[in-house]
């Protein structure tokens, strides 16, 4: 006890249990905590008629050069004509590199016996996804790679070389998949999604230009063949020259192509209440989500 | 300190131990503890000894902290309804009054201009003005868990088996029970459920000084205005349970408030209030 | 008995000091030309004040003797903290951390207009902030039914608008962290009804 009572803690609860009921008008702020702003004596108050006052006070529009307004800066001299033109269709992933998935787990965010993908890693709301701003999922980066201990099952949307043999040095199994905007949102908070009672989306093709990536055995594209990536496991540790474990670490089965959430299929509604998953029932609904065609989409 | 010693005198049957989730290996935390007692009779009857979760009832008792909270829930509902009317929304004042020049008579020109008797307000106060913020998350965390502890430190929280179905309603019995145990002027019950019955709920609305609340309505302003605080056992855990699944969450504590959020709920919700034709006056 | 003597010593020594002293500034070191010597030499001493140097306490309030007419005051206001809406103050405060999180307070600020419930104070949205978001609630049902508050509304944000832009230092410049809107705007966001054909989609 007398070694507890050196903390301040400690000390600070005896003054207060040996004072008086503490009641309403005896709490107060620390002294100081809060000043208003300081006073000036009258000579040197400057009542916002000063340099800063006009610094800071409103600007002219971006660009405006004395005289005319008609013709700014960026217009009689427009630089660059296409620089950044497609900011507004580029597609951004967020940063993921191997030291914070090792920390993660370390910490007990991440449970790396189970499969990882958007909604683990959302579920441990260190991320930001907004699909509305175009994010379209996480880039595993190679940042850690030399001493990644896990044997996990990750997916991710886009992975570096040295990521992807990392993670299957360790004994992990990694795929790259694609998240059209509609099954984002519904991975990044499920249990909203659920709430509204949406329908469990469909995953979509990837656009044209991300087919080739997501084909690609060597990117670990979740669109490729299962052999054509075997062999590519293998290859990939010869040209690395690490060794793959004997056996097989990871063996659940992969999410298939259309597939938002583990062991959930499309076109599914599920109660939170009831704890209950519901398959259409409806003959159309039923032939349309079991076909695992993904629709086009564009864009 | 020796409380099991002191248990064990007064015979009390029941044992402190309670699982205490996520409390700190630290040896020189030491855990807090309370008696276990019931409402049945006049006199205290000690029933055991609860374990109190340091994290929530042995913090630093930072008084700034807490002031901080006193002073949200006092400001943050404050609603002004005066509007002083400018002089553009004053009727008339259309009029120059009367020349510029020449009639020895200040030069105006509308007779609702602020210096007028009648006239309008310039810099007045302007239509409903609130005064709405949010705390933090944390702040308000810590709120709570300081006002418990000063609670606890005082002697003034007491933790009950019971207090639905009580048999004695009557309001003298009440005020002797309290007065026998030395609670001081006012008392608040926590209760887990939102409803009471039994004697409890007959005597609180008798007695203006014995109020009970639910586990969620538990707020700062209450724990420290009452002189005692009462909790049944399934209060404690409930309380227990959402304060530390709020410390150990795995969103941030300083999450901002922000209006977008909550603007589609609320006025969803306030749509039947609305006239369907006229926009709110003010 | 003490105290009785000491005070009116007290007075007497306060007597003593506005003796017939000239104490009226009205004499120029220029010698004038006067009417009447004894008019100018005769001054007024008392202006009816008493000089309170040295006299401790509060003087008492101006009244009238015997009038019956009770001095105007406010009501004495009754305090009731253990009537029912006072003994229960700051209930639900605290609901969306203590209840199961689907309740904010925000939503329970009842006395509130319902399109204030929730929205920043005037210590941070100002005025205008306000009433733009009144308009943007409010705006076909005030052009439809009641013209003369929509012109109201509308010469009011004009005229603060002017106030805010010309008249006082830019105080807007935080109007992201107020919540009501996203604290990034999106920059790059074009109008897809605006896209060019030509516009590159990979």
């Amino acid at each position: 006890m007398s070694q507890a009572l050196r903390s301040a803690k400690e000390r600070a609860l005896q003054i207060v249990e040996q004072a008086s009921k503490i009641r309403i008008q005896d709490a107060r702020d620390n002294l100081g905590a809060r000043t208003s702003g300081r006073q000036v004596r009258k000579a040197n108050n400057q009542m916002g008629h000063t340099q800063g006052a006009l610094e800071r006070a409103a600007k002219p529009p971006l660009g405006w050069i004395w005289g005319d307004f008609f013709r700014p800066w960026q217009r009689m001299f427009p630089g660059e004509k296409h620089f950044n033109a497609d900011i507004n269709v580029r597609r951004e992933y967020i940063p993921l590199s191997l030291i914070e998935l090792t920390r993660l787990i370390d910490l007990g965010w991440i449970d790396p016996s189970k499969p990882i993908d958007i909604s683990t890693l959302c579920r441990t709301q260190k991320f930001q996804i907004n699909p509305n701003i175009r994010q379209y999922g996480f880039d595993l980066t190679e940042e850690g790679a030399d001493s990644f201990p896990y044997a996990i099952d990750i997916e991710v949307q886009y992975a570096t070389q040295s990521a992807i043999a990392a993670v299957e040095k360790a004994g992990g199994r990694i795929r790259t998949s694609y998240y059209d905007v509609n099954a984002l949102e519904a991975a990044i908070d499920p249990k909203k999604w659920f709430e509204k009672g949406n329908v469990v989306p469909q995953r979509k093709a990837p656009p044209k230009t991300l087919i080739g990536y997501y084909m690609d055995a060597k990117n670990r594209g979740y669109l490729a063949d299962e052999s054509d990536i075997e062999n590519n496991r293998i290859n990939l540790a010869n040209i690395r020259g690490y060794k793959l474990p004997d056996h097989e670490m990871v063996t659940e089965p992969l999410k298939t192509v259309d597939q938002v959430f583990h062991g959930i299929p499309a076109g599914s509604v599920i109660s939170l209440a009831d704890k209950k998953l519901y398959s259409p029932t409806n003959e159309i609904h039923r032939e349309y989500y079991s076909k695992q065609v993904a629709d086009k989409q564009y864009s | 300190m020796f409380l099991s010693q002191l248990m064990r005198q007064s015979g009390a049957s029941a044992s402190a131990a309670r699982n205490l989730w996520r409390k700190s290996e630290n040896p020189f935390i030491s855990t807090p503890q309370a008696w276990l007692t019931d409402l049945e009779q006049v006199e205290e009857k000690k029933r055991g000894i609860i374990d109190l979760h340091p994290d929530v009832f042995r913090v630093a008792p930072r008084l700034d902290i807490l002031h901080r909270n006193l002073t949200w829930q006092k400001v943050y509902r404050n609603v002004q309804m005066t509007k002083m009317l400018t002089k553009a929304e004053m009727p008339g004042g259309g009029r120059k009054p009367w020349p510029q020049k020449k009639t020895g008579r200040a030069h105006v020109g509308s007779i609702r201009q602020p210096e007028f008797i009648h006239g309008g307000f310039a810099n007045g106060v302007r239509g409903p003005r609130t005064w709405f913020y949010m705390l933090p998350d944390a702040i308000r965390l810590q709120g709570l868990c300081v006002a418990l502890t000063l609670k606890h430190a005082q002697d003034d929280l007491h933790i009950v088996e019971n207090m639905q179905d009580l048999q004695n309603g009557d309001p003298k019995f009440w005020q002797d029970l309290c007065e026998s145990r030395n609670w001081g002027y006012s008392v608040l019950m926590i209760d887990d459920s939102d409803v009471i019955s039994g004697g409890l709920a007959e005597a609180q609305e008798q007695l203006a000084w014995l109020n009970c609340m639910p586990v969620y309505g538990l707020n700062c302003y209450s724990i420290i205005k009452y002189d005692t605080v009462v909790l049944s056992k399934n209060a404690l855990e409930k309380i227990e349970q959402r304060l530390l699944q709020h410390l150990h969450r795995a969103k941030p504590l300083n999450l901002k408030y922000r209006y977008q959020d909550y603007k589609e709920k609320i006025l969803n919700e306030s749509r039947a209030e609305e006239n369907p034709n006229m926009p709110p006056i003010v | 008995m003490l105290a009785s003597t000491s005070v009116s010593k007290a007075s007497n020594l306060a007597r003593i000091v506005i003796l017939p002293i000239r104490s009226f500034h009205d004499r120029s070191s220029v010698p004038r030309v006067v009417d009447d010597r004894e008019k100018s030499s005769a001054k007024y001493t008392d202006a009816g004040y008493n000089f309170r140097y040295h006299q401790n306490g509060v003087d008492a309030l101006p009244r009238i003797p015997d009038c019956k007419v009770p001095v105007a005051r406010p009501d004495f206001k009754v305090r009731e903290p253990w009537s029912v809406e006072n003994a229960r103050f700051g209930q639900n405060d605290y609901i969306d951390l203590l209840g199961d999180g689907s309740i904010h307070p925000a939503q329970l600020q009842y006395h509130t207009p319902t399109w204030l419930r929730g929205f920043p104070g005037q210590h941070r949205a100002n005025e205008l902030v306000k009433l733009i978001h009144y308009r943007n609630l409010y705006d076909s049902k005030l052009k439809q039914n009641s013209p003369k508050r929509w012109h109201e509304l509308r010469k009011r944000i004009k005229y603060l608008m002017m106030q805010h832009n010309y008249n006082k230092q830019d105080e807007l410049n935080r109007e992201r962290d107020l919540g009501l809107w996203d604290e990034k705007p999106d920059y790059t966001f074009k109008d897809k009804s605006r896209r060019s054909f030509r516009d590159e989609i990979p």
